[in-house]
């Protein structure tokens, strides 16, 4: 669906993308996971054809580059920084929006009461956007990018700064969209987000591609081992193992059972695949 | 928001509808922003009245009629004389028709009547079933006075009919003048000629004892009624069309002169509107949608068009109230063409304005400078010569003289080429310019 090949970008002195190769597949959830600098953003600007690569090449749908007015009926973009009028109510947003893409009134009018019922904004409909909260004007941000249902559908950071119900909203619906069967690409400093959502991470820092498989994957390529930790009452133990039923079972034999307080098993997550691949923490 | 009405292609469809979508929006967002709509629409106005009303030179409240005596006789000067001391009206005698009825069309008398040769022989000759005829035209202005100036003539001529009854020598001159016309009448019955001998020496008995008993002021009016009778036919027609090239009210003045603040207004609420969409985010929406550059901008200049020329309207819509324009047609060229010239200088202002803040303060410092040698802040009339020199190069200085070739100055529709042709030259120039810079820019 997207191809992105050895793609750099520099602003100034630095680097933003570093020959990055990219290609996501019909139909799937890739994520885009790296802190915040990662070159994401940047990464996501050339994917849609707004930001020009020093060099590489990208192509949407094996018919060339989405810089192309032509093929950008095929994407649909949610920008990280809230793209909406404030003056302006949900319905008349998403109906400017749609006229953008040429479609008859008729078409227009049904998108928009479809889309504001997908996000959940129907009631809302006739309020002007500066009244939203938080959660509601990115979930309104989200439906501007569906209007025309894209093939492919490109949400930087979907959920920054939104309340927990927001975001379990969004969540919700970008779920429902793969069911439909769009293709997504979500950029997340959330690796909470990316393990639920996505059927490919693929991990980003100081703007090179550092890993690209499934989670499971990842973690057993890059996470470590489990951490099996056992509280008793001579004190703590903990056991980096890679198989951690049998490590508790081995505790459990070694003693007296019911001397053991507590057992607990700490999997290895994509946290513990960056801090392996960078050495340092995504929240750093 | 409104139906579309279907393009008739896909291709015209994908290039038209996303154009209407964004002026549209932008319209809405105008509407919603009450400072700029204020003074867009408003301000203008309360400038274009406040200054009118201000320097308004009223119309005097007596008549200045113009009189033009082709006759040139004792009743005809008697006549011209009555009304000089007629309360209310100011009699300025004008040497002929054509210099009497222009000065009417220039609008420096309320109207001018001429007293036709024959005056006086068609004045002594009521027996005979002629009525003095007084022809003129009146200021369409001042149609409102056309009524009292009748009234006053009217009135004065009946004054004279007593006269001339109470006045033996008048009668005795008139009806010698009708006993002369039935010697002349060969043909008429003896019996009548009999009967209508004796009764002009009946006129002329009772013009005699009348005299006699004539009340101490023969002028002052009579309350009895005419029964339908009129001793003066006046034939007052409305002034042709003003080509006179002069205003003939402040409004003609101060409103073209207003144009200035609805087009600043216009320039003003869209010229920083590309870089709000790109501060606000939304600029990257309108770019990852399948629409060019080009319709971007053309978006934001149809919107800043139909902005500038419905202020425009709203203007002219006042003005009209108090002051006609010369031109319908012409105007509507005019509004147009400024409306154009200003959305090219509105392309240039909001693809070079860097920031919110810097881009309207770069817009307000560029149109103040224009409008000021403009003649925006003082009339290109009181400027002095090299201001009126420098004056050219400001689009403001044409948009005036555009609304005003057609408000009073009277234009030609080639007159009107020259600031026309100006105001379009100066913002395609301005537009090319911008579209270029944009075309060239990153836009995230």
């Amino acid at each position: 669906m997207l191809e992105l090949r050895d793609l750099r970008k520099s602003f100034g002195s630095t680097l933003a993308v570093d020959g990055l190769t990219l290609s996501v597949r019909t139909g799937e959830v890739l994520g885009l996971l790296g802190p915040n600098g990662a070159g994401k953003t940047t990464t996501i600007g050339m994917a849609i054809g707004l930001v020009t690569p020093d060099s590489g090449t990208v192509s949407l749908a094996n018919r060339g580059s989405p810089a192309d007015p032509a093929l950008r009926h095929h994407l649909g973009v949610a920008p990280q920084a809230l793209a909406l009028y404030d003056d302006l109510s949900a319905e008349e947003n998403l109906s400017f929006f749609a006229g953008l893409y040429s479609m008859p009134a008729d078409l227009r009018r049904a998108r928009v009461s479809a889309t504001l019922d997908l996000v959940g904004l129907t009631p809302r409909r006739d309020d002007r956007v500066q009244g939203f909260s938080g959660g509601m004007k990115r979930r309104l941000n989200l439906a501007a990018a569906l209007l025309h249902e894209p093939p492919l559908l490109l949400l930087d950071e979907p959920t920054a700064g939104v309340d927990p119900q927001s975001r379990n909203s969004i969540l919700d619906l970008v779920r429902e969209l793969k069911s439909r069967g769009t293709t997504i690409v979500y950029t997340t400093h959330y690796m909470e987000e990316a393990q639920r959502l996505c059927d490919r991470v693929a991990i980003m820092d100081k703007g090179r591609l550092l890993a690209l498989d499934s989670v499971d994957r990842l973690i057993s390529a890059h996470g470590g081992h489990s951490v099996v930790t056992s509280i008793t009452a001579s004190g703590e133990s903990r056991v980096q193992t890679a198989d951690p039923v049998k490590e508790i079972a081995a505790i459990l034999a070694r003693g007296d059972v019911q001397a053991v307080q507590e057992v607990r098993i700490e999997r290895p997550d994509l946290e513990s695949v960056f801090l392996n691949l960078t050495g340092r923490s995504l929240r750093d | 928001m409104p139906t579309d009405a279907p393009p008739t292609s896909p291709r015209t469809r994908s290039l038209i509808v996303p154009v209407i979508a964004l002026l549209r929006k932008d319209l809405l967002l105008l509407l919603r922003d009450r400072v700029n709509f204020f003074f867009t629409f408003f301000f203008p106005i309360i400038l274009g009245l406040f200054f009118g009303l201000v320097f308004n030179n009223p119309a005097p409240p007596g008549i200045s009629l113009g009189v033009v005596d082709e006759d040139q006789t004792a009743r005809s000067q008697a006549f011209v004389t009555q009304l000089q001391s007629t309360e209310g009206i100011k009699v300025i005698l004008n040497p002929s028709r054509d210099a009497g009825f222009t000065a009417v069309r220039k609008g420096k008398l309320t109207a001018c009547i001429v007293l036709p040769k024959g005056f006086e022989a068609s004045s002594s000759s009521l027996f005979r079933g002629q009525t003095p005829t007084i022809e003129g035209v009146i200021d369409p202005s001042r149609q409102a006075t056309s009524g009292l100036l009748l009234g006053r003539l009217q009135e004065l001529a009946f004054r004279n009919l007593m006269t001339s009854f109470t006045d033996p020598a008048s009668v005795k001159s008139t009806t010698a003048d009708a006993r002369r016309a039935l010697l002349e009448s060969k043909d008429l019955d003896p019996v009548r000629r009999a009967a209508l001998n004796v009764l002009l020496n009946s006129v002329e008995t009772l013009a005699t004892d009348s005299s006699a008993n004539a009340p101490s002021n023969p002028l002052a009016p009579s309350t009895e009624s005419g029964g339908g009778f009129s001793p003066i036919k006046i034939d007052l027609q409305t002034a042709a069309k003003d080509d006179s090239k002069s205003p003939r009210h402040s409004f003609h003045i101060t409103f073209p002169s207003a144009v200035t603040w609805a087009l600043m207004g216009a320039v003003m609420a869209f010229s920083t509107s590309l870089v709000t969409e790109r501060t606000h985010g939304t600029l990257m929406r309108l770019t990852t949608a399948p629409i060019s550059k080009g319709q971007i901008l053309l978006g934001k200049a149809a919107a800043c068009f139909v902005t500038a020329f419905l202020a425009q309207a709203a203007l002219i819509g006042v003005m009209i109230i108090r002051a006609m324009p010369q031109s319908w047609p012409l105007l509507i060229i005019a509004m147009t063409c400024a409306a154009l010239g200003f959305v090219g200088l509105m392309v240039l202002l909001s693809v070079i304005s860097p920031t919110e803040g810097g881009g309207g303060g770069l817009s307000r410092a560029a149109l103040l400078l224009l409008a000021m040698f403009g003649g925006g802040s003082i009339p290109l009339a009181f400027m002095p010569g090299w201001m009126q020199t420098a004056s050219s190069a400001s689009p403001f200085k044409w948009a005036v003289l555009a609304i005003e070739g057609a408000v009073w100055r009277g234009y030609s529709p080639t007159e009107m080429l020259l600031p026309c042709g100006v105001l379009l030259g100066m913002g395609a120039v301005c537009a090319a310019i911008g579209w270029t810079l944009f075309q060239q820019r990153r836009l995230m």
